[in-house]
């Protein structure tokens, strides 16, 4: 087999799935060997992958894998996240129960995601998208507990996507005769539109699923907090951007042609928008840090949809360079959040306080991480942003521009209150003997993926270069001179043309600091946890005084009418009315005989006489 | 009111049914198969009893089938009631004495009727599952007539047993002679000739003692489950 | 051998008569024969299957039994369609076997095996038969081991189970057997091909009755709504192993029975239709009311119907491509239920509910991994086989432009990930200690044997494809049916 081709490139992914199955039995090390093996491997291999496309017949159809420099992108992600994921697993999951299955799934996760992106046809994409999907759903429910409603409810509305795009394939086959994408692109376009309208929206709606956009974003929540956590690294940094990887196929490569593709992308870059805001709200609310981050998460895959969906140049750019970005932070802080569980195991804002000293490492992580998503200059998420807003506002959508600043501002009061309830504050006695992290296994990977933030931060041409490759498969006219469609980089645009803006924005903090210091610093007083004023009240014993109860109660007061009202409680309604019908229905069958008899003598009454009627 | 509606769909499908049962031209020759048979069943099975010889013959297969479903419903009745015991009872009276011999008295002639009906049913009215189903009554005048009688459930079913394994291999060595299943491999015979038919008389004595022996071994489960003994 | 016992369709038939027949006999010689002697009848037919099957690829097989060409004897037809049925069912009767060895332990066994020879003998017949009468036969024979097999446990409501089966089914059979005699007397012909070519001297308007009268006999026995109050019952009073023959057998041979019947004798548009109406009702309610169920064996009993629904309804498309994906979704879920049923009763007994799964991933994972396996394979998960027959059945359904008809079969499947992933997610409850007991190895060995069929054809579904696609063209060619049928 040619090394250099998909098939062994596949066959190294899954293989090593099963080998490392297999190899649990022997021994654990060994076992981890083979993962990592694997997984470097197959991030390897990337750079070495063939142009040539590779076909086979299964089952009757003809399925046509290849890469294609988007693809390459999206997979480039998936392998920058993959080894840290699995590195971070060794010493995260030893602790846990059936690390066979664990490695086995993640690997699958992994492989399937590769596989969904070399999928130049519909129905491989369809098939490594619903084995990514059982993979990580086994993953998901992989703690027991309430990780199986988790679970299962991820798996639902996964199927409920998936079976969208199954519905839009089927047809696309039957119109086209090829599943191949280029082919149903040809024929799609001879569609009426209003079929297409029809088709591309069941297709977008199935990826926007696994993008978590609003309103289909109900499982995201539970499923991110319930995973395990190097897993939910993976599962945010990637697995839902292979959503957005669709969306972008069906948007750009299928759809575009249609009288309704303008319309259907501001109706999603709203939705993004929306996304964004909302989700940013409900962050705040969380008093768990990986809910924290989940909602996180939904936010931020709000803006790479509101780019993705604008089409400008500009705003492909900013969506796929914020989905690089979001996947690094993102996977940085759910490692770092994970690092605090693995040691204290504790997840909850209102328990965790003053980790700082005991934990370092971590919270240098979580702080590089939040500056990235906060957008603060110098670190990667800051270009990501800054495209974002100028291709809206080149694109005159100031109420977008609006809503994502606005989004943005909120979510620093959300990495505010990670960062400070986690690691700041007064060291409890009950976190004395918290120890940091063991080096090579959990903080090498955070500090490799904080290192990433900061040189796409400088350097943000090492990942416009692929973007700009990726773009210009999809069609978009990139010229040479890309750099100058934004004024963020310098002439030659492999860098940022900073300067400027470092010493601006240096020079507001190191004055901020500064008066900080004089002013408050020096009336540091130490109290106690408990010494908080309780108006005149005698705490009980079990009333949690601590500073973060309630942190942002009046911010909560003031976006009550926004959040009182929830989305996913109308889904978990349609669920609920779904599942009574089912139980209604059941009651048919009422375990009577003579009842089942009354059922056969009408069915037969009807059946004659409706066929007497027919004749 | 349940059972007016009952009433009337019961009507309603009977009518359906009754149009198109008085739908059939009757007496018009449209039985091109059956006419076959009359024609030509004696020259070519040597069976002078027509229905014996479509029974045992043209539809063998099925009569191998009604067998089969006899067999069943002897066997699932005793997967049923196995192990089951009924309550002791002392309603019964004893048989009176006139009973119980002239039970004893009848068994043996009831065996000869049924048997000469099986053994004869190619050529006269009749055949084995009359025949088998005579030599069950037989045995349930016994049951009946004598208090402490029980079949012998082993013996019925060896010969159940042995029965069923001549009517299949009966049809097997079709097969081996180079035939097809349950062709008939004897010669023909002269027809009205007890020995005659090839082996349609062969397959209906088998038909006939699993007949009996079933229903024999059926009825002896039930009366034993009902008397409250194993 | 084979000079002097020619192989021949009628063996599938037969021989399990045979062994039944010879049963009791060789019970009085060792105990140890009563499970012995049906395992070689299953290997038997097993091979006249190996040996048969791929010569009525070629060329389909047709017997005339005791040598009466048809119309005036029986005949037996052994076409593609009809080697695809008898040799499924002859595996799955060998699998079931060789897990009952150590699961079944219920007395008598004698009878047990006897019934369960005869319920695979009976549906084998039904698929082989041309003969309407015969078919009746058979389908008596299957539908009486059924219901003794169904009160076979011999509790209160097993017994109770048993009994509702026999009513409907008595109702199956009176309404056949009905319309069996009302063909008669207007033809007076009981060979289907013949049938088929006499069926102008029936009135259109006496059709109509028979076909409501056959739709409806057959239809009990394939589990269409409304007729399918008796399975949700039979199905989980009935012992696992013979749940699981439900599932793969007994639905099939009437399924078989209704398409054969339905595509020689009626071949309207009309009945077409509605059949694939009635599966796609069957499918949606069924689905929804499994969406509740808290005990296993319903919950199955349910997905069963739902399954075989989505089979009709790809079957009443009458295409070839619909009577593939038909065929395809019968294949799949003959293995995958079984496989299912096999697998709880394995791991929870007879009895189970949701409840009695919570934490089998640590006390049997090799089960639990199975059941997983199973489940993801019966919502149609790639790489598994259920992925490919749902996906057939989509695109058959794509290619005659009904489009609703997709979007529900989808919408279903969802609500069939809910609850077959609800039970999944119950294995992997933290609870109960790592590997307790053990299950037996013919039991792992039956299940291993399903599983790698599910795999098999998940990974190569084109190795059945050329088997699909050769009972699909015998199903629809009715003309080469009675032509071959007939030919002397």
């Amino acid at each position: 087999m040619d090394i250099t081709g998909i098939p062994f490139f596949l066959a190294v992914s899954f293989g090593g799935a099963f080998l490392a199955y297999l190899m649990n039995f022997a021994h654990r090390f060994l076992r981890n060997a083979v993962v990592l093996l694997t997984v470097s491997a197959s991030a390897a291999l990337l750079f070495w992958l063939g142009d040539e496309t590779f076909s086979m017949e299964m089952g009757g159809f003809v399925l046509t894998l290849g890469k294609t420099p988007y693809s390459l992108f999206f997979a480039g992600i998936v392998a920058l996240l993959a080894v840290p994921t699995v590195l971070f697993s060794f010493t995260y999951m030893a602790k846990e129960e059936r690390p066979a299955m664990y490695y086995l799934n993640l690997l699958i996760t992994i492989a399937a995601m590769y596989g969904i992106l070399f999928s130049l046809d519909l129905l491989s994409l369809f098939i490594f998208w619903e084995i990514m999907t059982w993979s990580s759903f086994l993953l998901t429910i992989h703690k027991g507990g309430n990780a199986t409603k988790a679970g299962v409810k991820y798996f639902l509305y996964s199927a409920a996507g998936a079976y969208a795009i199954l519905f839009s394939v089927v047809i696309l086959y039957n119109m086209s005769g090829s599943l191949l994408i280029e082919d149903v692109a040809r024929s799609f376009v001879l569609q009426n539109p209003l079929m297409q309208l029809m088709l591309a929206g069941t297709l977008l709606f199935g990826f926007s699923v696994k993008a978590g956009l609003m309103p289909m974003h109900g499982w995201a929540p539970d499923a991110y907090a319930e995973s395990p956590a190097p897993f939910t690294a993976l599962f945010s940094g990637a697995l839902s951007k292979m959503g957005i990887f669709g969306m972008g196929m069906v948007l750009y490569q299928i759809f575009l042609q249609s009288p309704f593709s303008l319309p259907v992308r501001e109706l999603l870059a709203w939705a993004g928008g929306i996304t964004s805001a909302l989700a940013t709200l409900r962050a705040i609310q969380q008093t768990d840090a990986k809910r924290l981050l989940a909602y996180s998460s939904v936010a931020q895959l709000g803006y790479i949809v509101m780019g993705l969906a604008l089409g400008t140049p500009l705003s492909m750019m900013a969506a796929l360079f914020i989905t690089l970005l979001h996947g690094v932070f993102k996977a940085m802080l759910f490692f770092a959040v994970g690092a605090v569980y693995f040691r204290t195991g504790l997840t909850d804002l209102n328990e965790l306080r003053g980790l700082i000293r005991r934990m370092p490492v971590s919270f240098l992580t979580v702080l590089m991480a939040i500056i990235s998503l906060a957008n603060i200059p110098p670190l990667g998420g800051f270009v990501g942003k800054w495209l974002l807003y100028e291709s809206l506002i080149q694109s005159d959508h100031y109420f977008l521009v609006i809503v994502a600043f606005f989004s943005s501002t909120a979510s620093f009061l959300y990495v505010y209150r990670l960062i400070f309830s986690i690691f700041l504050g007064q060291e409890e006695k009950e976190f004395e003997h918290v120890k940091e992290v063991p080096f090579l296994t959990m903080q090498l990977p955070m500090l490799a993926l904080a290192a990433v933030t900061f040189i796409t931060g400088i350097f943000p041409g090492i990942v416009l270069a692929p973007i700009s490759s990726a773009l210009t498969y999809l069609g978009f006219p990139i010229q040479h001179d890309m750099w100058s469609m934004s004024m963020l980089f310098n002439e030659w645009g492999n860098r940022m043309n900073l300067l400027a803006m470092i010493s601006v924005i240096g020079t507001v903090f190191l004055t901020g600091f500064t008066i900080l210091y004089f002013y408050r610093m020096r009336r540091t007083r130490y109290v106690t946890t408990k010494d908080i004023h309780t108006s005149g009240e005698v705490p009980t014993e079990n009333e949690n005084l601590t500073y973060a109860i309630n942190f942002y109660q009046p911010f909560e007061r003031a976006a009550h009418p926004v959040l009182s009202k929830s989305i996913r409680a109308w889904i978990d309604w349609i669920g609920r009315s779904v599942s009574e019908l089912g139980d209604f229905l059941r009651h048919i069958y009422t375990g009577d005989g003579q009842t089942y008899a009354w059922y056969v003598v009408l069915f037969l009454t009807f059946m004659l006489a409706a066929g007497s009627w027919i004749l | 009111m349940k059972k007016l509606l009952a009433a009337f769909l019961l009507g309603f499908i009977g009518y359906y049914l009754y149009t198109a049962f008085a739908g059939v031209p009757f007496g018009e020759n449209k039985m091109e198969v059956g006419k076959d048979y009359l024609e030509t069943t004696v020259p070519k099975t040597g069976a002078v009893n027509t229905v014996t010889s479509i029974v045992v013959n043209y539809r063998g297969f099925d009569t191998l089938g009604e067998v089969t479903v006899l067999f069943l419903a002897a066997t699932g009745l005793g997967a049923i009631l196995f192990g089951m015991k009924g309550k002791p009872e002392d309603k019964h009276r004893e048989p009176s004495s006139i009973l119980t011999t002239g039970a004893k008295a009848l068994f043996p002639i009831i065996v000869l009727l049924g048997a000469y009906i099986f053994i004869h049913g190619h050529l006269t009215p009749g055949g084995g599952f009359q025949g088998g189903t005579i030599i069950a009554t037989g045995v349930l005048i016994l049951i009946l007539g004598i208090k402490s009688f029980h079949a012998n459930h082993a013996l019925l079913s060896v010969m159940e047993s042995l029965a069923g394994i001549t009517f299949v291999v009966a049809g097997i060595l079709g097969l081996a002679f180079g035939k097809n299943f349950l062709e008939n491999i004897l010669p023909l015979g002269t027809p009205g000739q007890v020995l005659s038919a090839g082996i349609i008389p062969i397959i209906y004595i088998a038909v006939g003692f699993k007949v009996g022996a079933e229903l024999a071994g059926v009825l002896d489960t039930l009366m034993s489950t009902t008397r409250g003994e194993e | 051998m084979p000079e002097l016992f020619p192989l021949s369709p009628v063996h599938y038939v037969a021989a399990p008569l045979l062994a039944a027949f010879l049963l009791p006999l060789v019970a009085k010689l060792s105990r140890s024969f009563i499970k012995i002697l049906p395992g070689l009848t299953f290997l038997y037919v097993l091979y006249v299957s190996a040996v048969l099957y791929p010569q009525a690829l070629q060329a389909p097989i047709i017997e005339q039994i005791a040598g009466w060409a048809p119309p005036l004897g029986i005949n037996l037809y052994y076409g593609p369609m009809a080697g695809l049925f008898a040799s499924l069912f002859s595996a799955l009767g060998f699998i079931v076997w060789l897990y009952s060895l150590t699961q079944m332990k219920q007395e008598p066994l004698d009878r047990f095996y006897i019934l369960l020879m005869m319920l695979v003998a009976g549906a084998t017949g039904m698929v082989l038969t041309g003969d309407i009468f015969n078919l009746f036969v058979f389908m008596e024979i299957t539908a009486i081991s059924a219901y003794s097999l169904t009160a076979f446990l011999r509790e209160d409501d097993k017994a109770e189970a048993g009994f509702k089966y026999i009513l409907i089914g008595s109702l199956a059979s009176a309404f056949v057997l009905l319309g069996i005699a009302i063909l008669y007397s207007y033809t007076g012909t009981l060979n289907l091909a013949d049938l088929a070519l006499n069926m102008d001297k029936v009135p259109l308007s006496v059709r109509v009755i028979v076909f409501g009268l056959f739709l409806v006999g057959f239809g009990i026995e394939a589990e269409i709504f409304p007729l399918n109050g008796w399975a949700p019952d039979a199905y989980s009073a009935a012992p696992a192993p013979v749940s699981a023959l439900f599932a793969g057998i007994t639905v099939k041979a009437a399924l078989y029975a209704l398409a054969r019947v339905t595509i020689l004798l009626f071949p309207f548009a009309g009945s077409m239709a509605l059949i694939s109406i009635l599966g796609l009702v069957t499918l949606v309610i069924s689905e929804l009311a499994a969406l509740h169920q808290k005990n296993l064996f319903r919950m199955l009993a349910y997905s069963s119907m739902g399954q075989v629904g989505l089979a009709i309804a790809a079957l009443g498309l009458f295409t070839a491509e619909g009577v593939y994906a038909a065929l395809f979704a019968m294949i799949n879920h003959a293995i995958v239920k079984g496989m299912l049923f096999l697998t709880v009763f394995a791991m929870a007994g007879g009895s189970a509910t949701l409840d009695g799964l919570n934490g089998m991933g640590r006390k049997k994972p090799i089960l639990s991994l199975l059941f997983t396996l199973g489940a993801f394979a019966i919502i149609g998960l790639p790489p598994f086989s259920g992925f490919w027959s749902k996906l057939s059945v989509l695109t058959a359904m794509g290619q005659t432009g009904n489009y609703a008809m997709i979007a529900i079969v989808l919408a279903t499947t969802i609500v069939e990930a809910a609850y077959f992933l609800r039970a999944t997610g119950r294995l992997y409850l933290s609870e109960g200690n790592p590997a307790e007991g053990k299950t037996p190895l013919s039991a792992i060995a039956a299940l291993a044997v399903l599983a790698a069929g599910i795999l098999w054809i998940g990974f190569f579904p084109g190795s059945i494809d050329e088997t699909l696609t050769a009972g699909a063209q015998d199903l629809l060619d009715t003309a080469k049916y009675t032509e071959g049928v007939l030919k002397d």
